[in-house]
């Protein structure tokens, strides 16, 4: 009996967890309320420079094709792109597990502890709308109407049996959320990965001038028009500026130079990365350039280049390469355009890692001139200085740099005299090599069995990827942007053109094209009112955005995502396009799979 | 007091055990009334004044002064005969004489236990001087009787005077005569299927002899929850292994040799990783949570079977059916197993040395394509891939490194550079002894098993050791001390590499370096095997695990004691990964600086029981034990980890986590799990006949909801002996026991994480800076969402049993059959990720009790002794096990099961999470004649044929499943639950040899092997027999394309039947007269042949193991061991 008594008064089943609090206490406190707003940034990691993000953003228009089978149900709609695809998963998962964090912490939001005013809590609270407007704005335009959640299901609990709301409804919570946001959130973040007013504003002009493909064109062009106009016209005051361009450097290049990019000035909203690895995934970022890499892995190192290059990445997950309309129609197929876009938006210079000297075998299976065999083509690789890169590496393009004497592989996006480019010694791929001539398609190798193969052999996008943050062959610390300034440019312009005010869409379109030239080529870059249509603006925003994750919606709010204009431009893409069902993507499988109602919820088609 | 044969508490605590099984041994000596002093009962004296009392009155009182202690069949005698005794400082021997004279009860002592029984016959004691002279004079002649326990004459038994040829055979009344030496002579009697027994003439010429039957399982002493009782006596379905079988096996895992011994006990080991522990699953899948582990309880504290070496234990016993888990309650749901460790013995000391040595390896794993045969294939992969043939070398994606090496040859199968031959060991030294008030025990031991990869190995050492202290007859206390060590390393599964590389280049340099470059000129092509290039890779870690458990045990009064015992342990953990930048991981992203990290972990925990027991007897006929249980639990464990990169000196390993520049993880983790039990046991046998059993425990956990943590679990079994009924004497000569048992019972389990039912706010363990240099503190909600509804998961379990013996216990049958239903299923449902998730990859998760399952199933174990003769004999043991089990009901509110695909449920099922494959079904290829048959499902020859689900159009039209493949053609293909599976063991033994076969085997159930996962990789393994125009087969498609991609799951999914032979093992003991003059008392030196053959009935699956269920990151290995078993 003493046992018994002894026993039951020490004993407790009580749970005790000292790794965690009580969602009360946290939330009710302001140190756990923005630790909670701080984890709705988390997620968002998902995107911006992983593999997930790029093919649904950028494949499967008028810009790019898969390489082999990889990212193949995107770039050409094959069945491949179904609801079981990885892609979406994440994008979905993504979007829907920041939306809650959010709305978990408008919830606690109404009595959180440690601000001395409501205003100042609002300072912080903006956050999470603009962050549930980011996310409901990537649900609408890749799913289409799908669950629109305003409650935090840690509250209220999940819901077994969602339903879907209108793509209009999707719209006017993501408006509602972003004009708070705008309202509320200070000029300037002390973290450049921390929305600030410019990025709601950024982000709010794109929504609205997307809205338009809903219709009230009228009424959503003139808002996409002064919202963006209230940034371009207020920069300073929004803590941001376009990069301008001087007689040796455009403004462009200087908007992708390694020494501004963690501090960005045209930068709105933010991928921030740490470089000290101080990121989600650590140093696991940054990757968005192995995908656009041509084949240096065999072809490549035949002449020198290296395949797991920590400067041009690691060719061994290849995804897209340029369509011909990207590379010949967008970009000018010349030698040396005022435009520095191409430069800039492409690698097409891939500099040796080693020391290669051309043999006969290589002159005779590339077609070489004779003239070529023994020249040595020198290596370029050697550690980089910290100001160079930020890690030291060893990487490319550091010594024997001058006259081209380390040049391996050149694919320039203009074509080259036969003659003269067989003497050139080095691997030279144009366009000629590349594409079927008087189409838009790539070359069938089997109809040219007496020529090396050489369609993998492209300009690589490289806008994630100044030397100074590349880590390893696949990790980048740069920051991505995510919204830029440049980008509101286009918008005004769009809207303008919209609310058919061609002078000033003229206006700010000129703008954004002189800085994409040095200062003596300025003028070369002119246009006039009379090209200020939707598609010039649709060529002007590939020249100055390709790669940054819009053109798949750029398309589809011209209402260009469409079978005839994918034939025109992209025909690989245009095969299978279906118009009523490819402007959204496939439910995910695993969404589905787990509510009672997917029979009445569908696939969205697929 | 009185050792009432039939009791089930507590009994293996007693030190008496052995001599109470020997009691019939001991009944002989009664008929020779001789009488054995031992030095107590020489130097004991008693004083004794009883009048009138009855008998049991004066044993109490006996007991009470002295050590003595009276053993006799309850029915045998008459405890309420009146006797009067006055004594002073007699000899026990006197008093004996003084009580029994004149009645129909003869006595025996044997040291301290006074053995009482009923005169068989009158023995005539004759003059003492008498016979000594005829005995000295001419030898003697001695007649007899040899019968069985149940008196039954035993014909043709040997009888044979000892040291001599001098022998006899008992006629067909089990009666003989035979002439000796004298009455020093000793006579040893020998019958098939029954112990040898020696017996010293002694002063008597007439002899009856009791012979046992042979390892007589119904006296064997099996233990039960909190207690044991013997076979006999047995009401739930409890199976015993001893260690004679368990160490058969070279394996580091007891349960492992566990496997194919017990009737539904399904053990298989999932992985050839040095010292991995077997899943053991008892009576199949029931829960869908994670946990289905049964529960282990070592000399009677729950603890970790991986913490024994196999050397240590005596028994293993498991408790399968409800009536005999219930008494534990929630821990006990998934089936019980108690393991009795080797303890010492008053007596001589002993001392064993067991050591075994031998090789791991010799696995077989499909090698990749190499030469023109792994040309054509990507060749033909190109075709597919591209639409065009490739014209080069180049074009096939080989550079020139590449093809310089395939002129020069250099082809390499990387599976057979992954793979090396490593050393397994175990030796064990074991020391025991004592007197009757203080034994003591140790044991040491050494476990070595080195891997099929290099650097995966793992050694530990193991010690254990106890004292036992008996203050009075009332008080006894003791307690156990472990400690173990274990330390090992592990490397990168290789396997799934080596199929994803050229096969080509050289993989060592001239000093036998790794290349970490293998072609020459290609830095992109990295070795798979660059984690064994000196100093890259590391993966260590280091556990340590310390128990000490006391107890103490009182009589309070006549039968009524109590036990007490403490478990505590104290147990933890360092494991370190180290990387430079030589790594197959660093290298092969360009990453030169090193990293580390660093984990350690902390567990303590300790358990309070405390057993109350009662046993009493009202009237003749009825037997009564009571028990009453308490027991505490409280676990809790800690954990901090840390990692980062950038360390400038990699002569720090991971020792030197301040030298990482970038420290990207740094955590805590922290669990805490309580428990508190009270359980209550009856125990009723009538006329030993019919034996009742009541048990219910109630339960109280810390994981599950307020209102909710309590609950009782209630059993009751019965067991009815049917051999011992008068109207089955006709039967006796043939049938030694028919014995029916019912069992019903519910047991619980709330086998969840702790912290499941609340949602609470945790610190996310990733970084996040937004780009500062600082990591911002993130909140998170916990990956599970509040469910204040959370309750116990309930089995009830009925079960019935069947024991038969026939003759002469030569077969030895055991047949059970049981019904359980569990109600209440705990599950992590995970939400729709519409309502967020704990991040963008892991829905939230809802702990629920939301469905019910059906467990049905036959079991059956039969022990034959085949042949039995004096040189040779030959044993045979079979297990057999058939289950059933699946979902019946899921409830989710609702939401129909149909829909819930992404759970992985499925009614009519298997229970199990990820038991079920809902795939892509596949039948065949295409072949070439097919062409438009296969266009209306998008197909082409070469493709993969699929089973298709038909679909109804929204007209009700049903397409007959003729449509283009799509993800709506997924199915349920199958499950991994086998429809029976056995073991069988027979051995032989002829003189000093042994010879031993186990065979064990699984039927039916699916599984999805990862091996026949390569298809279309860049060197596939060569064992695919792939689609081509000229070959027409159906096992794997033409590589390349698009298409097949899309369904390529379904390639891995195949049948996992196989029978194995698990076990050959071959023994030598040395004999007799080596033995003598070595003063040893056994040598026995044995090889053995472990997982030497393996049959799959897929014939996909040849050169592969399938035990592990189709994983093959370490795929499963052969081993040759030599041993021996050496005591003193």
């Amino acid at each position: 009996m003493v046992f018994l008594v002894g026993f039951i008064q020490s004993c407790s089943l009580d749970e005790k967890n000292l790794t965690t609090v009580s969602l009360d206490k946290s939330y009710g406190e302001r140190a756990g309320f923005e630790g909670l707003i701080n984890s709705c940034y988390e997620n968002l990691y998902f995107l911006h420079g992983k593999v997930d993000y790029i093919a649904p953003t950028e494949a499967g228009t008028d810009s790019w094709e898969n390489v082999s089978t990889s990212g193949i149900g995107y770039a050409q709609y094959t069945s491949q792109l179904n609801p079981d695809d990885g892609n979406i998963k994440v994008i979905w998962g993504t979007s829907y597990a920041t939306i809650n964090l959010c709305n978990t912490a408008i919830y606690y939001s109404k009595d959180v502890k440690g601000y001395s005013s409501a205003d100042e809590m609002n300072v912080k609270l903006a956050e999470a709308y603009f962050l549930r407007a980011f996310c409901n704005f990537i649900l609408v335009e890749q799913f289409g109407g799908v669950v629109l959640r305003t409650k935090s299901s840690i509250i209220e609990g999940a819901d077994n049996a969602p339903v879907r709301s209108s793509e209009k409804e999707f719209y006017d919570l993501i408006i509602e959320d972003l004009k708070f946001a705008c309202t509320h959130l200070p000029i300037q973040q002390t973290l450049q990965g921390r929305a600030a007013k410019k990025a709601a504003y950024g982000l709010l002009a794109k929504v609205y001038l997307q809205r338009t493909r809903l219709g009230d064109v009228a009424e959503y062009s003139k808002l996409a028009l002064d919202t963006a106009e209230e940034l371009i016209n207020n920069a300073a005051k929004y803590n941001t500026a376009l990069y301008l361009s001087d007689n040796t450097a455009s403004g462009f290049k200087k908007l992708w130079d390694g020494n501004n990019n963690k501090k960005n000035t045209e930068f709105l909203f933010t991928q921030g990365i740490d470089p000290g690895g101080l990121n989600p995934e650590g140093f696991n970022r940054g990757r968005t350039r192995q995908y656009y890499l041509p084949d240096l892995a065999t072809r490549g190192a035949e002449w020198g280049a290296g395949a797991t290059s920590i400067l041009y990445g690691r060719a061994n997950s290849r995804m897209l390469k340029p369509s011909k309309y990207l590379l010949t129609e967008v970009f000018s197929p010349v030698p040396s355009p005022a435009d520095t876009r191409f430069a800039e938006t492409f690698t097409f210079k891939f500099y040796a890692a080693a020391n290669k000297t051309i043999t006969q075998a290589m002159a005779t299976a590339y077609k070489k001139d004779a003239s070529v065999v023994g020249y040595t083509i020198k290596n370029t690789l050697a550690q980089a200085l910290p100001s160079v890169n930020f890690y030291s590496q060893k990487i490319e393009e550091q010594i024997n740099m001058n006259n081209n004497e380390g040049l391996s592989v050149f694919t320039p996006n203009w074509n080259i005299d036969p003659v003269a480019k067989s003497k050139m010694p080095m691997l030279v791929v144009d366009p000629s090599d590349l594409f079927e001539p008087g189409t838009n398609k790539y070359k069938d190798p089997a109809m040219y069995p007496n020529d090396p193969n050489l369609i993998n052999m492209f300009p690589a996008m490289r806008k994630f990827s100044a030397a100074l943050y590349c880590q390893s062959n696949q990790y980048w610390l740069g920051d991505i942007p995510i919204i830029r300034l440049g980008e509101i440019y286009l918008v005004a312009a769009e809207a303008a053109i919209l609310s058919d005010n061609q002078t000033k869409a003229l206006a700010y379109v000129n703008t954004l094209r002189k800085r994409a030239a040095i200062t003596s080529r300025e003028n070369e870059m002119l246009v006039t009112s009379a090209d200020m249509n939707i598609d010039f603006i649709l060529k002007e925003r590939a020249r100055e955005l390709s790669g940054e994750h819009t053109r798949w919606t750029d398309l589809k709010r011209t209402g260009r995502l469409n079978k005839t204009y994918l034939d025109q431009t992209n025909p690989i893409a245009g095969a299978n396009f279906v118009n009523e069902k490819h402007t959204v993507r496939p439910i995910p499988r695993s969404f589905l799979d787990a509510i009672s109602n997917s029979k009445e919820f569908g696939t969205n088609g697929y | 007091m009185k050792k009432i044969i039939k009791r089930n508490w507590l009994t293996r605590y007693l030190p008496n055990i052995s001599l109470r099984m020997k009691l019939t041994t001991l009944f002989l000596m009664l008929s020779l009334m001789r009488i054995q002093a031992g030095v107590y009962s020489q130097n004991t004296k008693l004083t004794l004044n009883l009048n009138n009392a009855p008998v049991e009155k004066l044993f109490n009182k006996v007991e009470s002064v002295s050590e003595y202690r009276f053993l006799f069949e309850s029915s045998a005698i008459d405890l309420n005969r009146k006797v009067t005794i006055n004594v002073k400082k007699k000899g026990i021997t006197e008093i004996l004489k003084e009580i029994f004279e004149d009645t129909d009860i003869s006595y025996s002592i044997n040291d301290r236990q006074i053995i009482l029984v009923k005169k068989k016959q009158q023995v005539n004691l004759e003059d003492k001087h008498a016979v000594e002279k005829i005995l000295v004079e001419q030898g003697i002649e001695v007649t007899g009787v040899v019968t069985d326990s149940k008196n039954l004459p035993i014909p043709a038994a040997n009888v044979i005077e000892k040291g001599t040829t001098n022998g006899v055979q008992t006629d067909l009344d089990g009666k003989f005569t035979i002439r000796v030496s004298g009455p020093n002579s000793v006579l040893v009697f020998s019958f098939i299927g029954f112990e040898n027994k020696e017996v010293t003439v002694g002063q008597s010429k007439s002899l009856s002899v009791i012979l046992n039957e042979q390892n007589s399982a119904l006296n064997e002493v099996v233990v039960v929850g909190y207690g044991s009782v013997k076979k006999k006596d047995l009401t739930g379905a409890v199976a015993t292994v001893k260690s004679s079988d368990i160490l058969l096996s070279p394996v580091a895992s007891p349960m492992e040799a566990l496997q194919g011994r017990v009737s539904g006990l399904d053990i298989q080991r999932g992985s050839g990783q040095a010292g991995t522990s077997p899943k053991v699953l008892v009576r199949g899948n029931r829960s869908l949570t994670a946990s289905q582990d049964p529960l282990y309880i070592i000399d009677g504290i729950p603890s970790s079977i991986d913490n024994l070496n196999t050397n240590d234990i005596e028994t293993i016993d498991v408790l399968k059916d409800a009536s005999s888990t219930a008494i534990y309650g929630s821990s006990g749901a998934n089936g019980v197993i108690v393991v009795t460790t080797k303890k010492a013995k008053a007596g001589k000391t002993q001392i064993d040395f067991n050591s075994y040595f031998g090789l791991n390896g010799f696995s077989s794993f499909p090698a990749p394509l190499t030469g023109d045969k792994w040309l054509n294939y990507k060749r033909d992969k190109f075709y597919l891939d591209n639409g065009y043939e490739a014209t080069s070398l180049t074009d096939l994606g080989l550079n020139a490194a590449a093809v310089a090496a395939i002129e020069k040859g250099q082809y390499v199968n990387w599976i057979d550079e992954s793979l090396q031959v490593g050393i397994q060991q175990n030796h064990n030294l074991f020391m025991r002894g004592g007197s009757e008030k203080v034994q003591g025990y140790f044991s040491l031991g050494y476990v070595g098993e080195e891997g099929i990869y290099q650097n995966d190995k793992m050694k530990s050492f193991n010690s254990r050791g106890g004292i036992d202290l008996k203050f009075s007859d009332k008080f006894k206390t003791g307690f156990q001390l472990i400690l173990n060590y274990k330390s090992g390393s592990t490397t990168n599964s290789r396997i799934n590499k080596a199929y994803g590389v050229y096969p080509l280049g050289v993989p060592y340099d001239q000093e036998g370096i790794v290349n970490l470059y293998p072609l020459e000129g290609d830095p992109n092509n990295i070795s798979i095997l660059a984690n064994n290039y000196p100093g890259a890779f590391a993966n260590e870690s280091i556990g340590y695990n310390v128990q000490f458990n006391p107890y103490l045990e009182i009589e309070f009064a006549k039968n009524f004691k109590l036990r007490s015992n403490l478990g505590t342990k104290f147990s933890g953990g360092r494991a370190g990964t180290f990387q430079n930048k030589n790594s197959y991981n660093l290298l092969s992203e360009g990453r030169t600086a090193s990293e580390a990290t660093y984990n350690m972990t902390l567990a303590y925990s300790y358990i309070w029981e405390n057993i109350l027991n009662y046993n009493f007897k009202a009237g003749k006929d009825h037997d009564f034990t009571l028990t009453g249980i308490t027991s505490w639990a409280d676990n809790r464990s800690e954990g901090t980890y840390m990692g980062g990169n950038g360390i400038d000196y990699d002569d720090f390993l991971f020792y030197n986590m301040g030298a990482v520049k970038n420290l990207t993880t740094r955590m805590n983790t922290y669990s805490q799990f309580n428990r508190m039990s009270f359980a209550g046991r009856i125990n009723y046998s009538f006329k030993g006949k019919y034996l009742f059993q009541l048990t219910n425990r109630w339960d109280g956990v810390s994981p599950l909801a307020e209102g909710n943590k309590w609950s009782s679990f209630p059993s009751a079994s019965v067991a009815w002996r049917i051999s011992d009924e008068s109207f089955m004497q006709g039967t006796s000569s043939w049938l030694n026991n028919l014995k029916l048992r019912l069992g019903y019972g519910v047991s619980g389990s709330a086998n969840i994480d702790p912290y499941s039912s609340l949602t609470r706010t945790s610190t996310k363990t990733s970084s996040l800076s937004l780009g500062g240099g600082t990591a911002l503190p993130m909140y998170v909600p916990t990956e599970h969402i509040s469910n204040p509804d959370l309750t116990w998961e309930r089995s009830t379990n009925t079960n019935l049993g069947l024991d038969v013996s026939v003759l002469r216990n030569r077969i030895d049958l055991v047949a059970e059959y049981y019904w359980t239903q569990t109600d209440g299923i705990l599950w992590d449902r995970r939400l729709p990720t519409s309502s967020g998730g704990y991040d963008a990859k892991t829905p939230y998760k809802k702990t629920s009790n939301i469905a019910t399952s059906k467990n049905e199933g036959f079991e059956l174990s039969i022990n034959t002794k085949n042949i039995e003769t004096e040189n040779f004999k030959w044993s045979t043991s079979f297990t057999y096990t058939h289950a059933k089990e699946k979902l019946t009901n899921i409830d989710l509110g609702s939401l129909s099961v149909s829909q819930l695909i992404s759970e992985g449920l499925f009614i009519g099922q298997t229970p199990a999470a990820g038991g079920v494959f809902y795939d892509y079904k596949k039948i065949g290829i295409w072949q070439l004649g097919q062409e438009e048959e296969a266009a209306l499902y998008g197909a082409k020859p070469g493709d993969i044929k699929l089973q298709t689900v038909p679909q109804v159009d929204a007209n009700g039209v049903s397409d007959n499943g003729v449509h283009v493949y799509s993800t709506k053609d997924r199915m349920i293909v199958g499950n991994n639950v086998p429809d029976y599976f056995f073991g069988l063991q027979n051995t032989f033994k002829y003189k000093n040899f042994d010879f031993t076969v186990f065979v064990n085997g699984r039927y039916g159930g699916m599984m999805r092997a990862q091996v026949l996962g390569y298809w279309n990789k860049e060197a596939q393994p060569s064992t695919y027999d792939y689609w081509t125009q000229d070959n027409p087969t159906n096992d794997f498609p033409r590589p390349g394309g698009t298409f097949n991609t899309q369904f390529q799951s379904s390639l891995e999914l195949v049948d996992a039947s196989y029978i194995k032979i698990k076990n050959l093992t071959i023994g030598y003991s040395m004999p007799e007269d080596f033995l003598k003059k070595s003063g040893l008392n056994n040598l026995r030196l044995y090889l053995t042949a472990y997982n030497p053959f393996v049959f799959s009935r897929s014939h996909l699956l040849k050169d592969v193991d399938p035990e592990n269920g189709g994983s093959d990151s370490f795929p499963l290995f052969k081993q040759v061991i030599f041993g021996l078993n050496l005591s003193l």
